[in-house]
């Protein structure tokens, strides 16, 4: 049968009146979806691996536009919400998790991601020689159908939703897609909003947009380059000429400047990330309480902040970070005061003053800045300090073989949960560091880190993690310096580019207009 | 007969000096204090995963085990792979030579035509006041920071005027001119001042050579002496000065590369002894220690072979 030339002419009006309503019906990024814009951020560290076991902070932010793990970290940093997984359910053993994946989820191949892939992914994780530690809770993972993974815990885990949203634990296609551990990680595949294009090390990463992300209309750029620059000039130029869109940490003692200059924008986010003084209480003056509170107390935080940050930071009263999950405003950690720290002073065995050494950083700005000022406040209340200068490997080989009196040190949260950051500082056995390298051990403040680690209910654990930053403020466990937030300086005509307090950039909401 | 046995005992003399370098070089990188594994680990580094990494990297094995293991490698024509991405440590020094060689060669180039003219406009006169004010050129040059240098070009030609990008190395052999001329550039102006004081001596004293005597009694004009034979010969005598200033000129292009963020061979060196990527540190250091010992050799073959007297 032939249709008449009339009811042909019908049948195309309805489909053109159809596809419109459709259009206007779905959201304005899902109708424009083709991504625009060639994005190029600089940065001072060189792209290292995609591997996520042997990822630091000169791998991390990269990875993830690639990698996605099945929950993400908020925007404020202290929760986690579903990003590939729709849900978890904690069954009333305190053991046993079910999560519930996303069915629409591709990798950059076009292959569905299935419960296969999730429990190669996690598995591979907790076997990791870098990051497996923070699975170490996990006992099995089953994968009862496709869209369904089950993980049981050796003990009650109650940081594990903040331990999967974490970089290492990033969803990668099941047996690597079939290749080697080492082919996979040199032309990785993910379920991120972009792709590998190229890498060159010492010089660049490029990345373009992911066709089967999916999240519609995202990314909204076309590719995303991160250049290795390390001069802190050179960056600042390449932005100003317009060779760069984004300044990964410039110094803050230029935020200044770019405030100054047109088409550029500086923001300082709030970051998840502490600096110490670490005190090694293998060192006699240093094992006692009152000569720890008395250096505390001698510490000039803001007069540190207005050197080296250039008043972009705020001083810590507590060993965690204020962005940090059940971080308490009222740790009563001890604050600039001279008279206090001589009062404390007299109150130690080493009244009648003492010597201590500093070991910094060479060529730090900022540890030139604690050390000195430092230094100056004590020889007010008697205490003589020197400092020593060390390489930072080199130093960091001091650290970890306790071969110091007092040092700089320093933490940035990979995950929401202060789990990860307490067992390591304050628990000797679980933390493996002799807490931080101090040797400070009060069997009180572990009993609170491994209560806050089992129990679920949020309302008991900030209890447990409260007690646990009263004690070791009111210890002086170490100075709790200054809290800095990361800084980013960008192009106007760049919009979305936001920074969690850990560090994760969504470049998928980034445009170039 | 002579020569074939000069070049076979230059030869043979190669061997004990590269395998000296190999064990000393070798044995300088595991002696720097500092772990691999805190590079790998970061924060979260504690002595026991610590202990895990080195024995994946295989520095847990005695160090004479793992230079045996360098050089078995080093005997199949590998520098081995870098402790971070696995990366092949030749294909590493491969990648970043062409922008070595264009900042090294631009770099000498650029000297050269700064200094040959200024040395000539000096010593055509000497003591008068173009003279004395060359002179002056090089001390203020040597005082003038690398870095300081580099950020005044790119602020004054890349940021200013738009003639040249301001940092990297491109991707085409034209871009590559044009992204190394400014660091090749500050290179040229910490060289310049050492080529014009050498030039200017040597200059001078073959003004007074009998030769130059004799060709200026013949009355051969005054430009035409100084170009065919002053500047001739006093160019030779300087070969040798920027001879000897070949490990200025790497620590040079180290500052430039990072000023300029040209991925070259000094920056990766750099890099991977901040990382302690041994590897890298022994196949880099090897890989020049290895061209600067056949580039002496071919000298010596190339002279023997021009001199009969050096065989005997």
């Amino acid at each position: 049968m032939k249709a008449s030339k009339k009811s042909r002419r019908a049948v195309a009006l309805a489909a053109v009146v159809i596809g419109s309503l459709v259009g206007s019906i779905l959201p304005a990024s899902a109708s424009n979806s083709a991504p625009k814009g060639d994005l190029v951020l600089v940065r001072n560290q060189d792209f290292a691996t995609f591997n996520p076991d042997l990822a630091q902070n000169d791998s991390i932010f990269i990875q993830q536009q690639i990698y996605e793990p099945l929950y993400m970290i908020s925007q404020d940093g202290k929760t986690v919400s579903p990003w590939l997984a729709k849900s978890a359910t904690e069954a009333s053993d305190n053991l046993t998790w079910t999560i519930k994946l996303r069915t629409d989820i591709k990798f950059s191949d076009g292959t569905p991601m299935t419960s296969a892939d999730v429990k190669f992914s996690l598995d591979i994780a907790t076997k990791g020689d870098g990051w497996g530690f923070l699975n170490s809770a996990i006992d099995n993972i089953t994968t009862p159908d496709a869209s369904t993974v089950v993980i049981k815990t050796k003990t009650p885990w109650a940081p594990l939703l903040s331990d999967l949203a974490c970089f290492s634990n990033s969803i990668l296609p099941n047996n690597y897609g079939g290749k080697s551990a080492a082919d996979f990680f040199k032309a990785p595949i993910g379920t991120g909003p972009f792709k590998l294009d190229h890498w060159t090390p010492g010089t660049e990463i490029k990345m373009v947009a992911n066709p089967n992300y999916w999240q519609p209309g995202k990314p909204y750029l076309n590719s995303v380059t991160w250049k290795y620059v390390a001069d802190d000039n050179t960056r600042a130029l390449m932005l100003q000429s317009g060779q760069a869109d984004i300044n990964e940490f410039p110094p803050a003692t230029s935020v200044a400047q770019i405030k100054k200059t047109s088409g550029l924008t500086v923001q300082a986010f709030p970051a998840a990330a502490s600096e110490y003084i670490a005190m090694n209480e293998s060192t006699p003056a240093l094992a006692d309480v009152h000569v720890r509170r008395a250096l505390s107390y001698a510490f000039d935080r803001r007069s540190v902040i207005k050197v080296v940050l250039a008043g972009l930071g705020t001083p810590s009263n507590s060993i965690l970070a204020p962005n940090v999950g059940f971080y308490d405003p009222k740790s009563p950690g001890v604050q600039y005061d001279l008279k206090a720290a001589a009062a404390e002073l007299a109150k130690s065995k080493f009244a009648k003053g003492l010597k201590l050494e500093y070991l910094a950083t060479s060529g730090s700005v900022e540890d030139n800045a604690m050390s000195s000022i430092l230094q100056a406040s004590l020889k007010k209340i008697g205490v003589t300090l020197t400092i020593n200068t060390q390489e930072p490997k080199v130093k960091r080989a001091t650290q970890k073989a306790m071969n110091y009196q007092l040092t700089s040190t320093g933490w940035t949260m990979d995950i929401s949960d202060p789990d990860e950051l307490l067992t390591f500082a304050l628990d000797p056995l679980n933390g493996g560091t002799h807490s931080f390298y101090t040797n400070y051990n009060n069997p009180a403040v572990v009993a609170a880190v491994r209560a806050g680690q089992a129990n679920s209910d949020p309302a008991a654990r900030q209890k447990s993690y409260s007690l646990a930053q009263k004690l070791v403020a009111n210890e002086a466990m170490m100075i709790f310096a200054y809290n800095a937030p990361y800084i980013y300086a960008w192009r106007s005509n760049i919009t979305g580019f936001q920074v969690t307090p850990t560090l994760s950039y969504h470049m998928e909401d980034v445009k170039k207009g | 007969m002579n020569f074939l046995f000069y070049t076979g005992k230059r030869f043979l003399q190669v061997i004990p000096a590269l395998f000296g370098i190999s064990v000393a070089v070798f044995l300088l990188v595991h002696a720097i204090p500092g772990d691999p594994a805190d590079v790998i680990l970061g924060q979260t580094s504690t002595p026991a995963r610590a202990k895990v990494i080195h024995h994946m990297l295989g520095i847990d094995r005695p160090v004479f085990v793992q230079y045996f293991s360098f050089l078995g490698h080093l005997f199949h024509g590998s520098l081995g792979t870098s402790f971070y991405n696995n990366d092949s440590v030749t294909t590493l020094i491969a990648g970043r030579l062409s922008a070595t060689l264009f900042l090294m060669v631009g770099g000498i180039l650029l000297a050269l035509l700064i200094s040959l003219p200024l040395a000539i406009l000096a010593a055509s006169k000497e003591g008068a006041l173009r003279d004395q004010a060359v002179r002056v050129v090089p001390i203020i040059g040597l005082g003038m920071p690398q870095v300081w240098i580099g950020i005044e070009l790119i602020l004054l030609l890349g940021l200013k005027v738009h003639l040249f990008p301001v940092s990297g190395f491109g991707d085409t052999f034209l871009q590559h001119l044009r992204s190394s001329f400014l660091p090749a550039l500050s290179i040229a102006i910490g060289l310049s001042p050492i080529l014009i004081r050498s030039l200017r001596a040597a200059m001078l004293e073959i003004l007074e050579a009998d030769f130059v005597l004799t060709a200026k009694a013949k009355g051969i004009g005054k430009s035409r002496v100084m170009i065919s034979h002053v500047v001739r010969n006093a160019v030779i005598a300087s070969v040798t000065v920027l001879g000897v200033n070949i490990a200025y000129l790497v620590g040079s292009t180290v500052i430039v590369e990072r000023v300029f963020a040209i991925p070259a061979t000094g920056s990766l060196m750099i890099d991977a002894i901040s990382k302690r990527d041994y590897p890298i540190v022994q196949g880099v250091t090897i890989f020049f220690a290895v061209v600067v010992v056949v580039v002496n050799l071919l000298a010596d073959l190339i002279h023997a072979s021009l001199d009969p007297r050096v065989a005997l």
